[in-house]
This record gives structure tokens, C-alpha cells and sequence, in this order.
């Protein structure tokens, strides 16, 4: 056969899209994977006889990416939006609270509503109306979010709204998030004059429908999917060959893609845990924390930083679990002692019911690594790279990346230079935020 | 790679025959016309000589192989010699317990439907098919300016049969893996297209002026099905006569739904069955496509001035086309009367 074109270093979701998509053009694409497996941090587990996803459970709708990817491959009529049951919030004292279903990274769209008076108290809340009189002036662009939201609807809104929130989407303060991180509000606020205007008129702007969606079966069928097309496209996949450095990508042949971190620079990141429980609690039936809990930063009642009741927030995971529930917790820092004992503790007081070792049915724990964002410096030149370090958190940011490497690497191979940027990467909630969202 | 020299297309023999112009777009004066299954079960001295012979055994038997390909062309002086064999002999070949159990068809010992089953099967030796090649060239020396048609089963249908273990009503099985497990499914079709490529191969550069793949249960796929899940591998298949300049020629039953995505894969020429006419085959193909067809083989049966009629009827929506080759929808039935082909041949070489 001809001699390799391509060589894909790394079978995750982003190594997957670029080799598909090199190899329906005709290329003879090899791709190396560590691993005996594919799909890297999109990948299933089997817990409690149910098949459920281990790592990625949704997807954003953003730019309809990923929608669009599993149309392609045959999964169109499978994609599925969660229930409307709207998410939690742990608070550092107290019982949990429903999030206020109407704003936007915890900044209410409505400061005089009861839930979010319910979250704030009344004091806060009419500070927080205060936004509505304070003049906006623009001047400053390099405030931080926290600080924009102190100054217009003070101290409660921070810390006991848009820091968990904050928190779970982006694992920062909001005091650390610089405000053009956020899409439009510096622009809106302009517009509308007002914080709470400004939020009002986004969630306008949003799409009908929900912020993520999901596969019925998991998003793991992606990666089965992609899979197959590889072995129909004719893609050589060599498993379990890890390859150390950039020294030693000159050994492979054809054009190299490097779709996997540690590679061009020591993996740098965090470690997400999370914590999987199937439950036989008919308490639990009523959903009474709607598809889930955000942990407010510094609550000390849980080790969790967010819960998910995965068989509440999607529809076809209920029926298929037949009665039994699926919590999923996840963790920035996994605690001393017995893990499953943590998760389950955690979730009797996120879950506001009790829930005895009995009711457990089986746990899993899974540790994911989220490698930070390569640093320009750490980009050896001539080398194509996709994936998380490159493309932004979540799905929909990778594979739109993934997606547009190809095409240069096609339209290069077609016929000369092309232009050589990276495709616009965002930020999306990552996976904490995404338990919830 | 190129075709040898002395090829009949090469030399002078085929490459100006009325069927090889009419593959390649080029309308000859008079229409060509054959017929799939011209070789065989319709034919006495067919049944003559298969006496005492079992069918496959015949297949990989190149002096029987050769004389039962001979037998239509020098009967019903039909313009091309289309190979006597079988779509599961590439199966056989690369060791593949099947058999041909008459009235009933293929029936492969050991179904292949999991993971495991398709790692068993091996890739083909090319020289296992010395027999078929043995055999093409025989034909070939004997049919001088005739030229011959070589052919293979399409990997859906050659899979749906190992699947399904033999012929089955609307290949549930085959269809249920394909989703249940898509990459056995991707790989049981690769292997398919492997070998039914090199079978193919072996004909062509044996002597066969052109190659036909048929799909015969096409019918039974959706467009999408048969796009995402089938198309890439026939044309895997098709890519095994990658640098030989012959016509391929694409078939299908019930291709009605899929007849583009069918010829998209690389094919020159389509072959459209008798369900949609071939005015609106090439509607659906957007003109310019070459066709053959579409003889309804039911109206085989019916009164002379009805098939004639028909036949008239199916020339003359076939100058839509560039050019046209006449052929059945599907295959000659064994209870065909072999006289009703002669005359079709006499009257579609009549009308010019």
C-alpha cells in the first residue's frame, strides 16, 4: 500500500476528527494512541450494569460543532437536550438553593425575585438593584468580573451567586476572570447601561433551547462512531506506543499531528475526579435538586465541588436505569479516607436525602487530567497541534479546532501554503460547570 | 500499474467492440445488449454439463468455468461474455467454508457476527486465484473481439450473506450489526472489499475488458445507511483497479434510493433494475452517466408483442442516456425459455 501521508499522534476526540477527516479526503492516515483505547476523556464505564459516560457527559450547542459531527455519523436522530429541571446551589451555610433560573453566571437578571433574595437576602438584593441606578461609564477595560459585579450589585452577588457558578464553569473567582472572557457583556452593558440589563438582553440573544446537549446512550458513542469510520476509511491505529518528545515526532512519517499533551511540553494541569454512584433510593425519585448542585467556593460541608443527578438532567438515562439513579459528583482535590464513602456522604447532603450504604448500588471513580493551554513558547514550529491545549475546554472548542486543522492540513496538501492560524478557540463551561448546566 | 500489452483492450481485440464504446459514453451504431446470468441455469447444455459437478466446484474448474461463459455468447450472439463464477468465490478462496445449496443459494458454515468471527477471517493470497485466472484466459482466447465482462459481489451484499449465513429476506442481521457494532461491521466490509477488489483484479488483468460490481441487496439500505455505512467500502473495493483503464459498471437491486451514491464511488457506468425507468434513472444520476438495463425479467415470461413492446419502450428511454447498454433489471431466471433472449438480441440489434 501507498506510504503514510499522515501520522496522528494521540486517539482522543480532536486526534479522532483530524484523522477521519484526512482520510475521507483520501490520505493514508496512521494515528498512535498510548493507550489500548480511543477517545481519550470521552470514554464510557460501566457502573452498576449501566453503560454511562466516564469523563465528558454533554456537549455545548455553540456553533452546532459537535451537533453537526454526530449528525455525520449517524447519530442525528439521538441528540437530545437535558431536562429543564434547573440546577442547585450549595451555599457555605445553609441548606441549598435553587440557582435562579435567569441569569447569567450567577448574575440575576432580576435582583428582586424571590430566588434570588432566597440566596442573597433581602439587603443584598436591593443592593443589587443598585446596578439599575449606577451609571456605566466604560472607561476601564481591564477589570475583572468579580470586580465589575461588586461595584454594581455588591458583596452577596459575588460571593454567594456568580462565585460558585464562576467557579464550576471556568475554576476561577471571579475576581481572576477578566471580564472580556465573558462573550458580549462588556459590549451589552454598554448598550443597556445596566448589569442586569445587560444579562437580561444575553439571555435573550441565546438560542432556543439549552446551552449543552447530549447523546442518547452518551457521548462515549462519538468516539465508538468515529472508531469505525477509521477502520472504514482505512486508517492504520497502532495502540498502545507513546511518543515521549519532540525529538521523537521526527521518526514518524508523512505530515505529523500532534493531538495529544505532553508532548511538546510536560503536562501541566489539574485533575478533575469524579465520582460515579448508582443509587437504589426512591427518594431520590421526586429529583429533589433538579439536575444537580453547584458547590459555593469555600463550603466545607462537602469535599464536592459539583453534583450532577445525571438520571434527572437526561431522560434516556432514567428509562434506562429503571428506577435506580445515577449521581455523579466531581472533585478538585480527592479527600483522605474512603473515597466512595466521601461521594456518598457528599451526596446525602447535596442531595438533601439520606442515603445509606445500602442504597448504593456500585460506585467508580475516574481521574481526568485537564492540561492547561500550550504556551506560545511551547510551539515547535512546523508542528500541528489539536486538542485541549490548544482548543479551548470542552467539546465543542476541540473539534471546531480539529476541524479546521484538517482543512489547512488538506488544503495544504492540495495545493500549497495556506493560512497558518489557529481557528478561533473558546472557552466553553468546562466539566464541573457542564454537571450542572 | 497498467494492463499488460497483449490485453484485449491493449491489442486491438476490444477496445472499439460496441459495449466498451458504449461504457465509455461513446454510442455505437447499434446498441449493445447482454444479459446478467446469461451463463448458465438457463441453458440446457448448461445443465448438461453441470451434470454430476457441484456449482462451485465447476466455478474453480477453468475448462467448465470457460465453456459454460462461451455457451450464451455463441447461442444468442449477445455482445459481451459476462464470467461464470460466484460472488462468494473470492470467500471460498481465501478459505471460507461455503456452498452453493441449490434452490436455496449460498450457506456459509460458520456466520461470521462478532468481533471474533471477523478476526478469523484471512486476508486472500493472490494466488489462490489462479483457477480464475486460468480460467479468463481461456475464455478470452476464444472470444476474440468479444470482449469479457469480469465481476464481483459488492461487500454489503458478499457481508450480508456471511452475516446472515445465507440468503435471507431483507438482511435484518447484516443491517442490526452494522449500528450494534460498526466497526466489526467496518472490518468484516473491509475484508469483503479486499477480496472481492482482488477478484476483480484477477479477472481484469487475466483479460476482461471490463468490470461489473453488483450489489444485489442494495435495496434493503437507506441512503444514509448506504452512504455512511457501505459506499466507502465498494469503493475500496473498486480502488483494487486503481491505474487498469476499464469500465466499471455499478449494480444494484432496488438501487432506486441510492442510484448517486452508488455511482459516485467510482463507478463509469450504472446498471439500473427494472423499478424506475431509464429516463428517470438518468434524471436522478443528472445526465451524462452511461446506463445498462432494464429489461423487467418478469415480463420474460409474457407474450412476444408485450416484451417486444417493452423492449422497444426501454431502448427508447434509454437514448436519454449518452449511451446504453440493454440488459434485464436482474438476472436471467432458470426457468427462462433461452429463445425469448435470442430474439431480444436480434430485436435490439434490429432497432440499431
Amino acid at each position: 500500500m501507498s506510504t503514510t501521508e499522515f501520522t496522528v499522534v494521540g486517539g482522543g476526540i480532536a486526534g479522532l476528527v483530524v484523522a477521519r477527516r484526512l482520510a475521507m479526503a483520501g490520505q493514508t492516515v496512521r494515528l498512535i494512541e498510548a493507550s489500548d483505547h480511543l477517545g481519550g476523556t470521552v470514554a464510557s464505564h460501566l457502573v452498576g450494569g449501566l453503560n454511562l459516560d466516564a469523563g465528558a457527559e454533554s456537549f455545548a450547542t455553540r456553533g452546532n460543532t459537535v451537533a453537526d459531527l454526530a449528525r455525520e455519523l449517524g447519530l442525528g436522530d439521538d441528540i437530545l437536550s437535558p431536562g429543564d429541571e434547573g440546577a442547585w446551589l450549595q451555599p457555605v451555610d445553609g441548606p441549598a438553593l435553587p440557582l435562579p433560573a435567569t441569569g447569567i453566571l450567577g448574575i440575576p437578571a432580576t435582583p428582586l425575585d424571590k430566588d434570588t433574595i432566597a440566596v442573597i437576602g433581602l439587603g443584598g438584593a436591593f443592593r443589587a438593584q443598585l446596578d439599575s441606578l449606577i451609571p456605566w461609564f466604560g472607561k476601564r477595560t481591564d477589570v475583572s468580573l468579580g470586580a465589575l459585579v461588586r461595584r454594581r450589585m455588591g458583596k452577596a452577588v459575588v460571593e454567594k451567586l456568580v462565585a460558585p457558578v464562576v467557579h464550576g464553569v471556568y475554576s476561577l473567582h471571579p475576581n481572576d476572570l477578566p471580564l472580556e472572557r465573558v462573550a458580549t457583556l462588556k459590549e451589552r452593558l454598554a448598550l443597556h447601561g445596566s448589569l442586569a440589563a445587560a444579562v437580561r438582553s444575553m439571555r435573550h440573544a441565546m438560542p432556543a433551547g439549552t446551552a449543552v446537549q447530549g447523546i442518547r446512550g452518551g457521548i462515549n458513542r462519538l468516539v465508538t462512531e468515529l472508531a469505525a469510520d477509521l477502520t472504514t476509511y482505512g486508517v492504520i491505529v497502532e495502540f498502545e506506543r507513546r511518543i515521549e518528545s519532540v525529538e521523537a515526532l521526527a521518526d514518524l512519517d508523512g505530515t505529523v499531528i500532534v493531538a495529544a499533551p505532553g508532548i511538546l511540553a510536560p503536562v501541566r494541569g489539574r485533575t478533575v475526579t469524579l465520582a460515579t454512584l448508582v443509587l437504589d433510593a426512591p427518594e431520590l425519585d421526586a429529583e429533589p435538586r433538579g439536575s444537580g448542585v453547584l458547590v459555593a467556593p469555600g463550603c466545607t460541608k462537602v469535599s464536592a465541588r459539583a453534583l450532577t443527578h445525571a438520571t434527572a438532567k437526561w431522560q434516556w438515562l432514567k428509562e434506562q436505569a429503571e428506577g435506580r439513579h445515577v449521581v455523579r459528583l466531581s472533585y478538585n482535590e480527592v479527600p483522605a479516607g474512603d473515597f466512595a464513602e466521601v461521594a456518598r456522604r457528599d451526596a446525602e447532603v447535596l442531595l438533601g436525602v439520606s442515603l445509606p450504604a445500602e442504597a448504593v448500588v456500585d460506585f467508580a471513580r475516574r481521574d481526568w487530567t485537564r492540561p492547561a493551554p500550550l504556551a506560545p513558547a511551547e510551539r515547535a514550529d512546523g508542528v500541528v497541534v489539536v486538542g485541549e491545549t490548544v482548543g479551548g475546554t470542552g467539546l465543542a472548542g476541540i473539534v471546531t479546532h480539529a476541524n479546521a486543522a484538517a482543512d489547512r492540513l488538506l488544503a495544504l496538501a492540495a495545493d500549497g501554503p495556506a493560512e497558518d492560524e489557529d481557528a478561533a478557540a473558546g472557552d466553553e463551561p468546562n466539566e464541573a460547570a457542564k454537571e450542572v448546566s | 500499474m497498467t494492463l499488460n500489452t497483449d490485453h484485449p483492450l491493449l491489442d486491438g481485440r476490444t477496445a472499439n467492440s460496441p459495449i466498451i464504446r458504449a461504457y465509455r459514453g461513446d454510442r455505437p451504431e447499434t446498441t449493445p445488449v447482454w444479459f446478467m446470468r446469461q451463463a448458465g441455469r438457463s441453458l440446457p447444455e448448461y445443465r448438461k454439463l453441470r451434470e454430476g459437478n457441484e456449482m462451485l466446484e465447476a466455478c474453480l474448474t477453468p475448462d467448465l468455468a470457460s465453456e459454460i461463459t462461451m455457451q450464451p455468447v455463441r447461442r444468442h450472439n449477445v455482445d459481451a461474455a459476462i464470467f461464470f463464477s460466484d460472488i462468494v468465490i473470492p470467500a471460498k478462496l481465501a478459505g471460507v467454508e461455503v456452498e452453493i445449496v441449490p434452490g436455496r443459494g449460498p450457506v456459509f458454515a460458520n456466520p461470521v457476527r462478532t468481533a471474533a468471527d471477523v478476526a478469523k477471517l484471512h486476508p486472500i493470497d493472490p494466488a489462490a486465484f489462479a483457477p480464475i485466472r486460468e480460467a479468463v484466459a481461456q475464455t478470452v482466447a476464444q472470444l476474440g473481439t468479444t470482449p469479457l465482462i469480469g465481476f464481483a459481489g459488492a461487500p454489503f451484499t458478499l457481508a450480508s450473506y456471511m452475516v446472515e449465513g445465507g440468503p435471507s429476506k431483507d438482511q435484518q442481521r447484516a443491517r442490526t450489526l452494522m449500528y450494534s457494532d460498526p466497526q466489526t461491521w467496518a472490518t468484516l466490509l473491509n475484508w469483503c472489499a479486499d477480496i472481492a477488489g482482488e477478484f476483480l483484479k484477477a479477472q481484469i488483468e487475466a483479460g476482461a475488458s471490463a468490470a461489473q460490481l453488483f450489489d444485489s441487496w442494495v435495496g434493503s439500505l437507506s441512503e444514509q445507511q448506504y452512504v455512511r455505512r457501505v459506499a466507502p467500502h465498494s469503493k475500496r473495493a473498486l480502488s483494487h483497479l486503481r491505474g487498469y483503464d476499464v469500465p466499471k459498471v455499478h449494480f444494484g437491486v432496488g438501487s432506486g434510493e441510492v442510484l448517486q451514491a452508488m455511482h459516485s464511488i467510482g463507478a463509469d457506468v450504472m446498471g439500473v433494475d427494472w423499478r424506475i425507468p431509464l429516463d428517470e434513472a438518468d434524471r436522478r444520476l443528472g445526465g451524462g452517466v452511461p446506463l445498462q438495463g432494464n429489461i423487467d425479467p418478469a415480463l420474460l415470461g409474457a407474450p412476444w408483442h408485450v416484451l417486444e413492446a417493452h423492449v422497444r419502450d426501454v431502448m427508447s428511454r434509454g437514448r436519454v442516456a449518452p449511451s446504453h447498454v440493454v440488459n434485464l433489471g436482474h438476472g436471467v431466471g432458470p426457468d427462462t425459455d433461452p429463445d425469448v433472449l435470442t430474439k431480444i438480441v436480434e430485436l435490439v440489434h434490429q432497432e440499431g
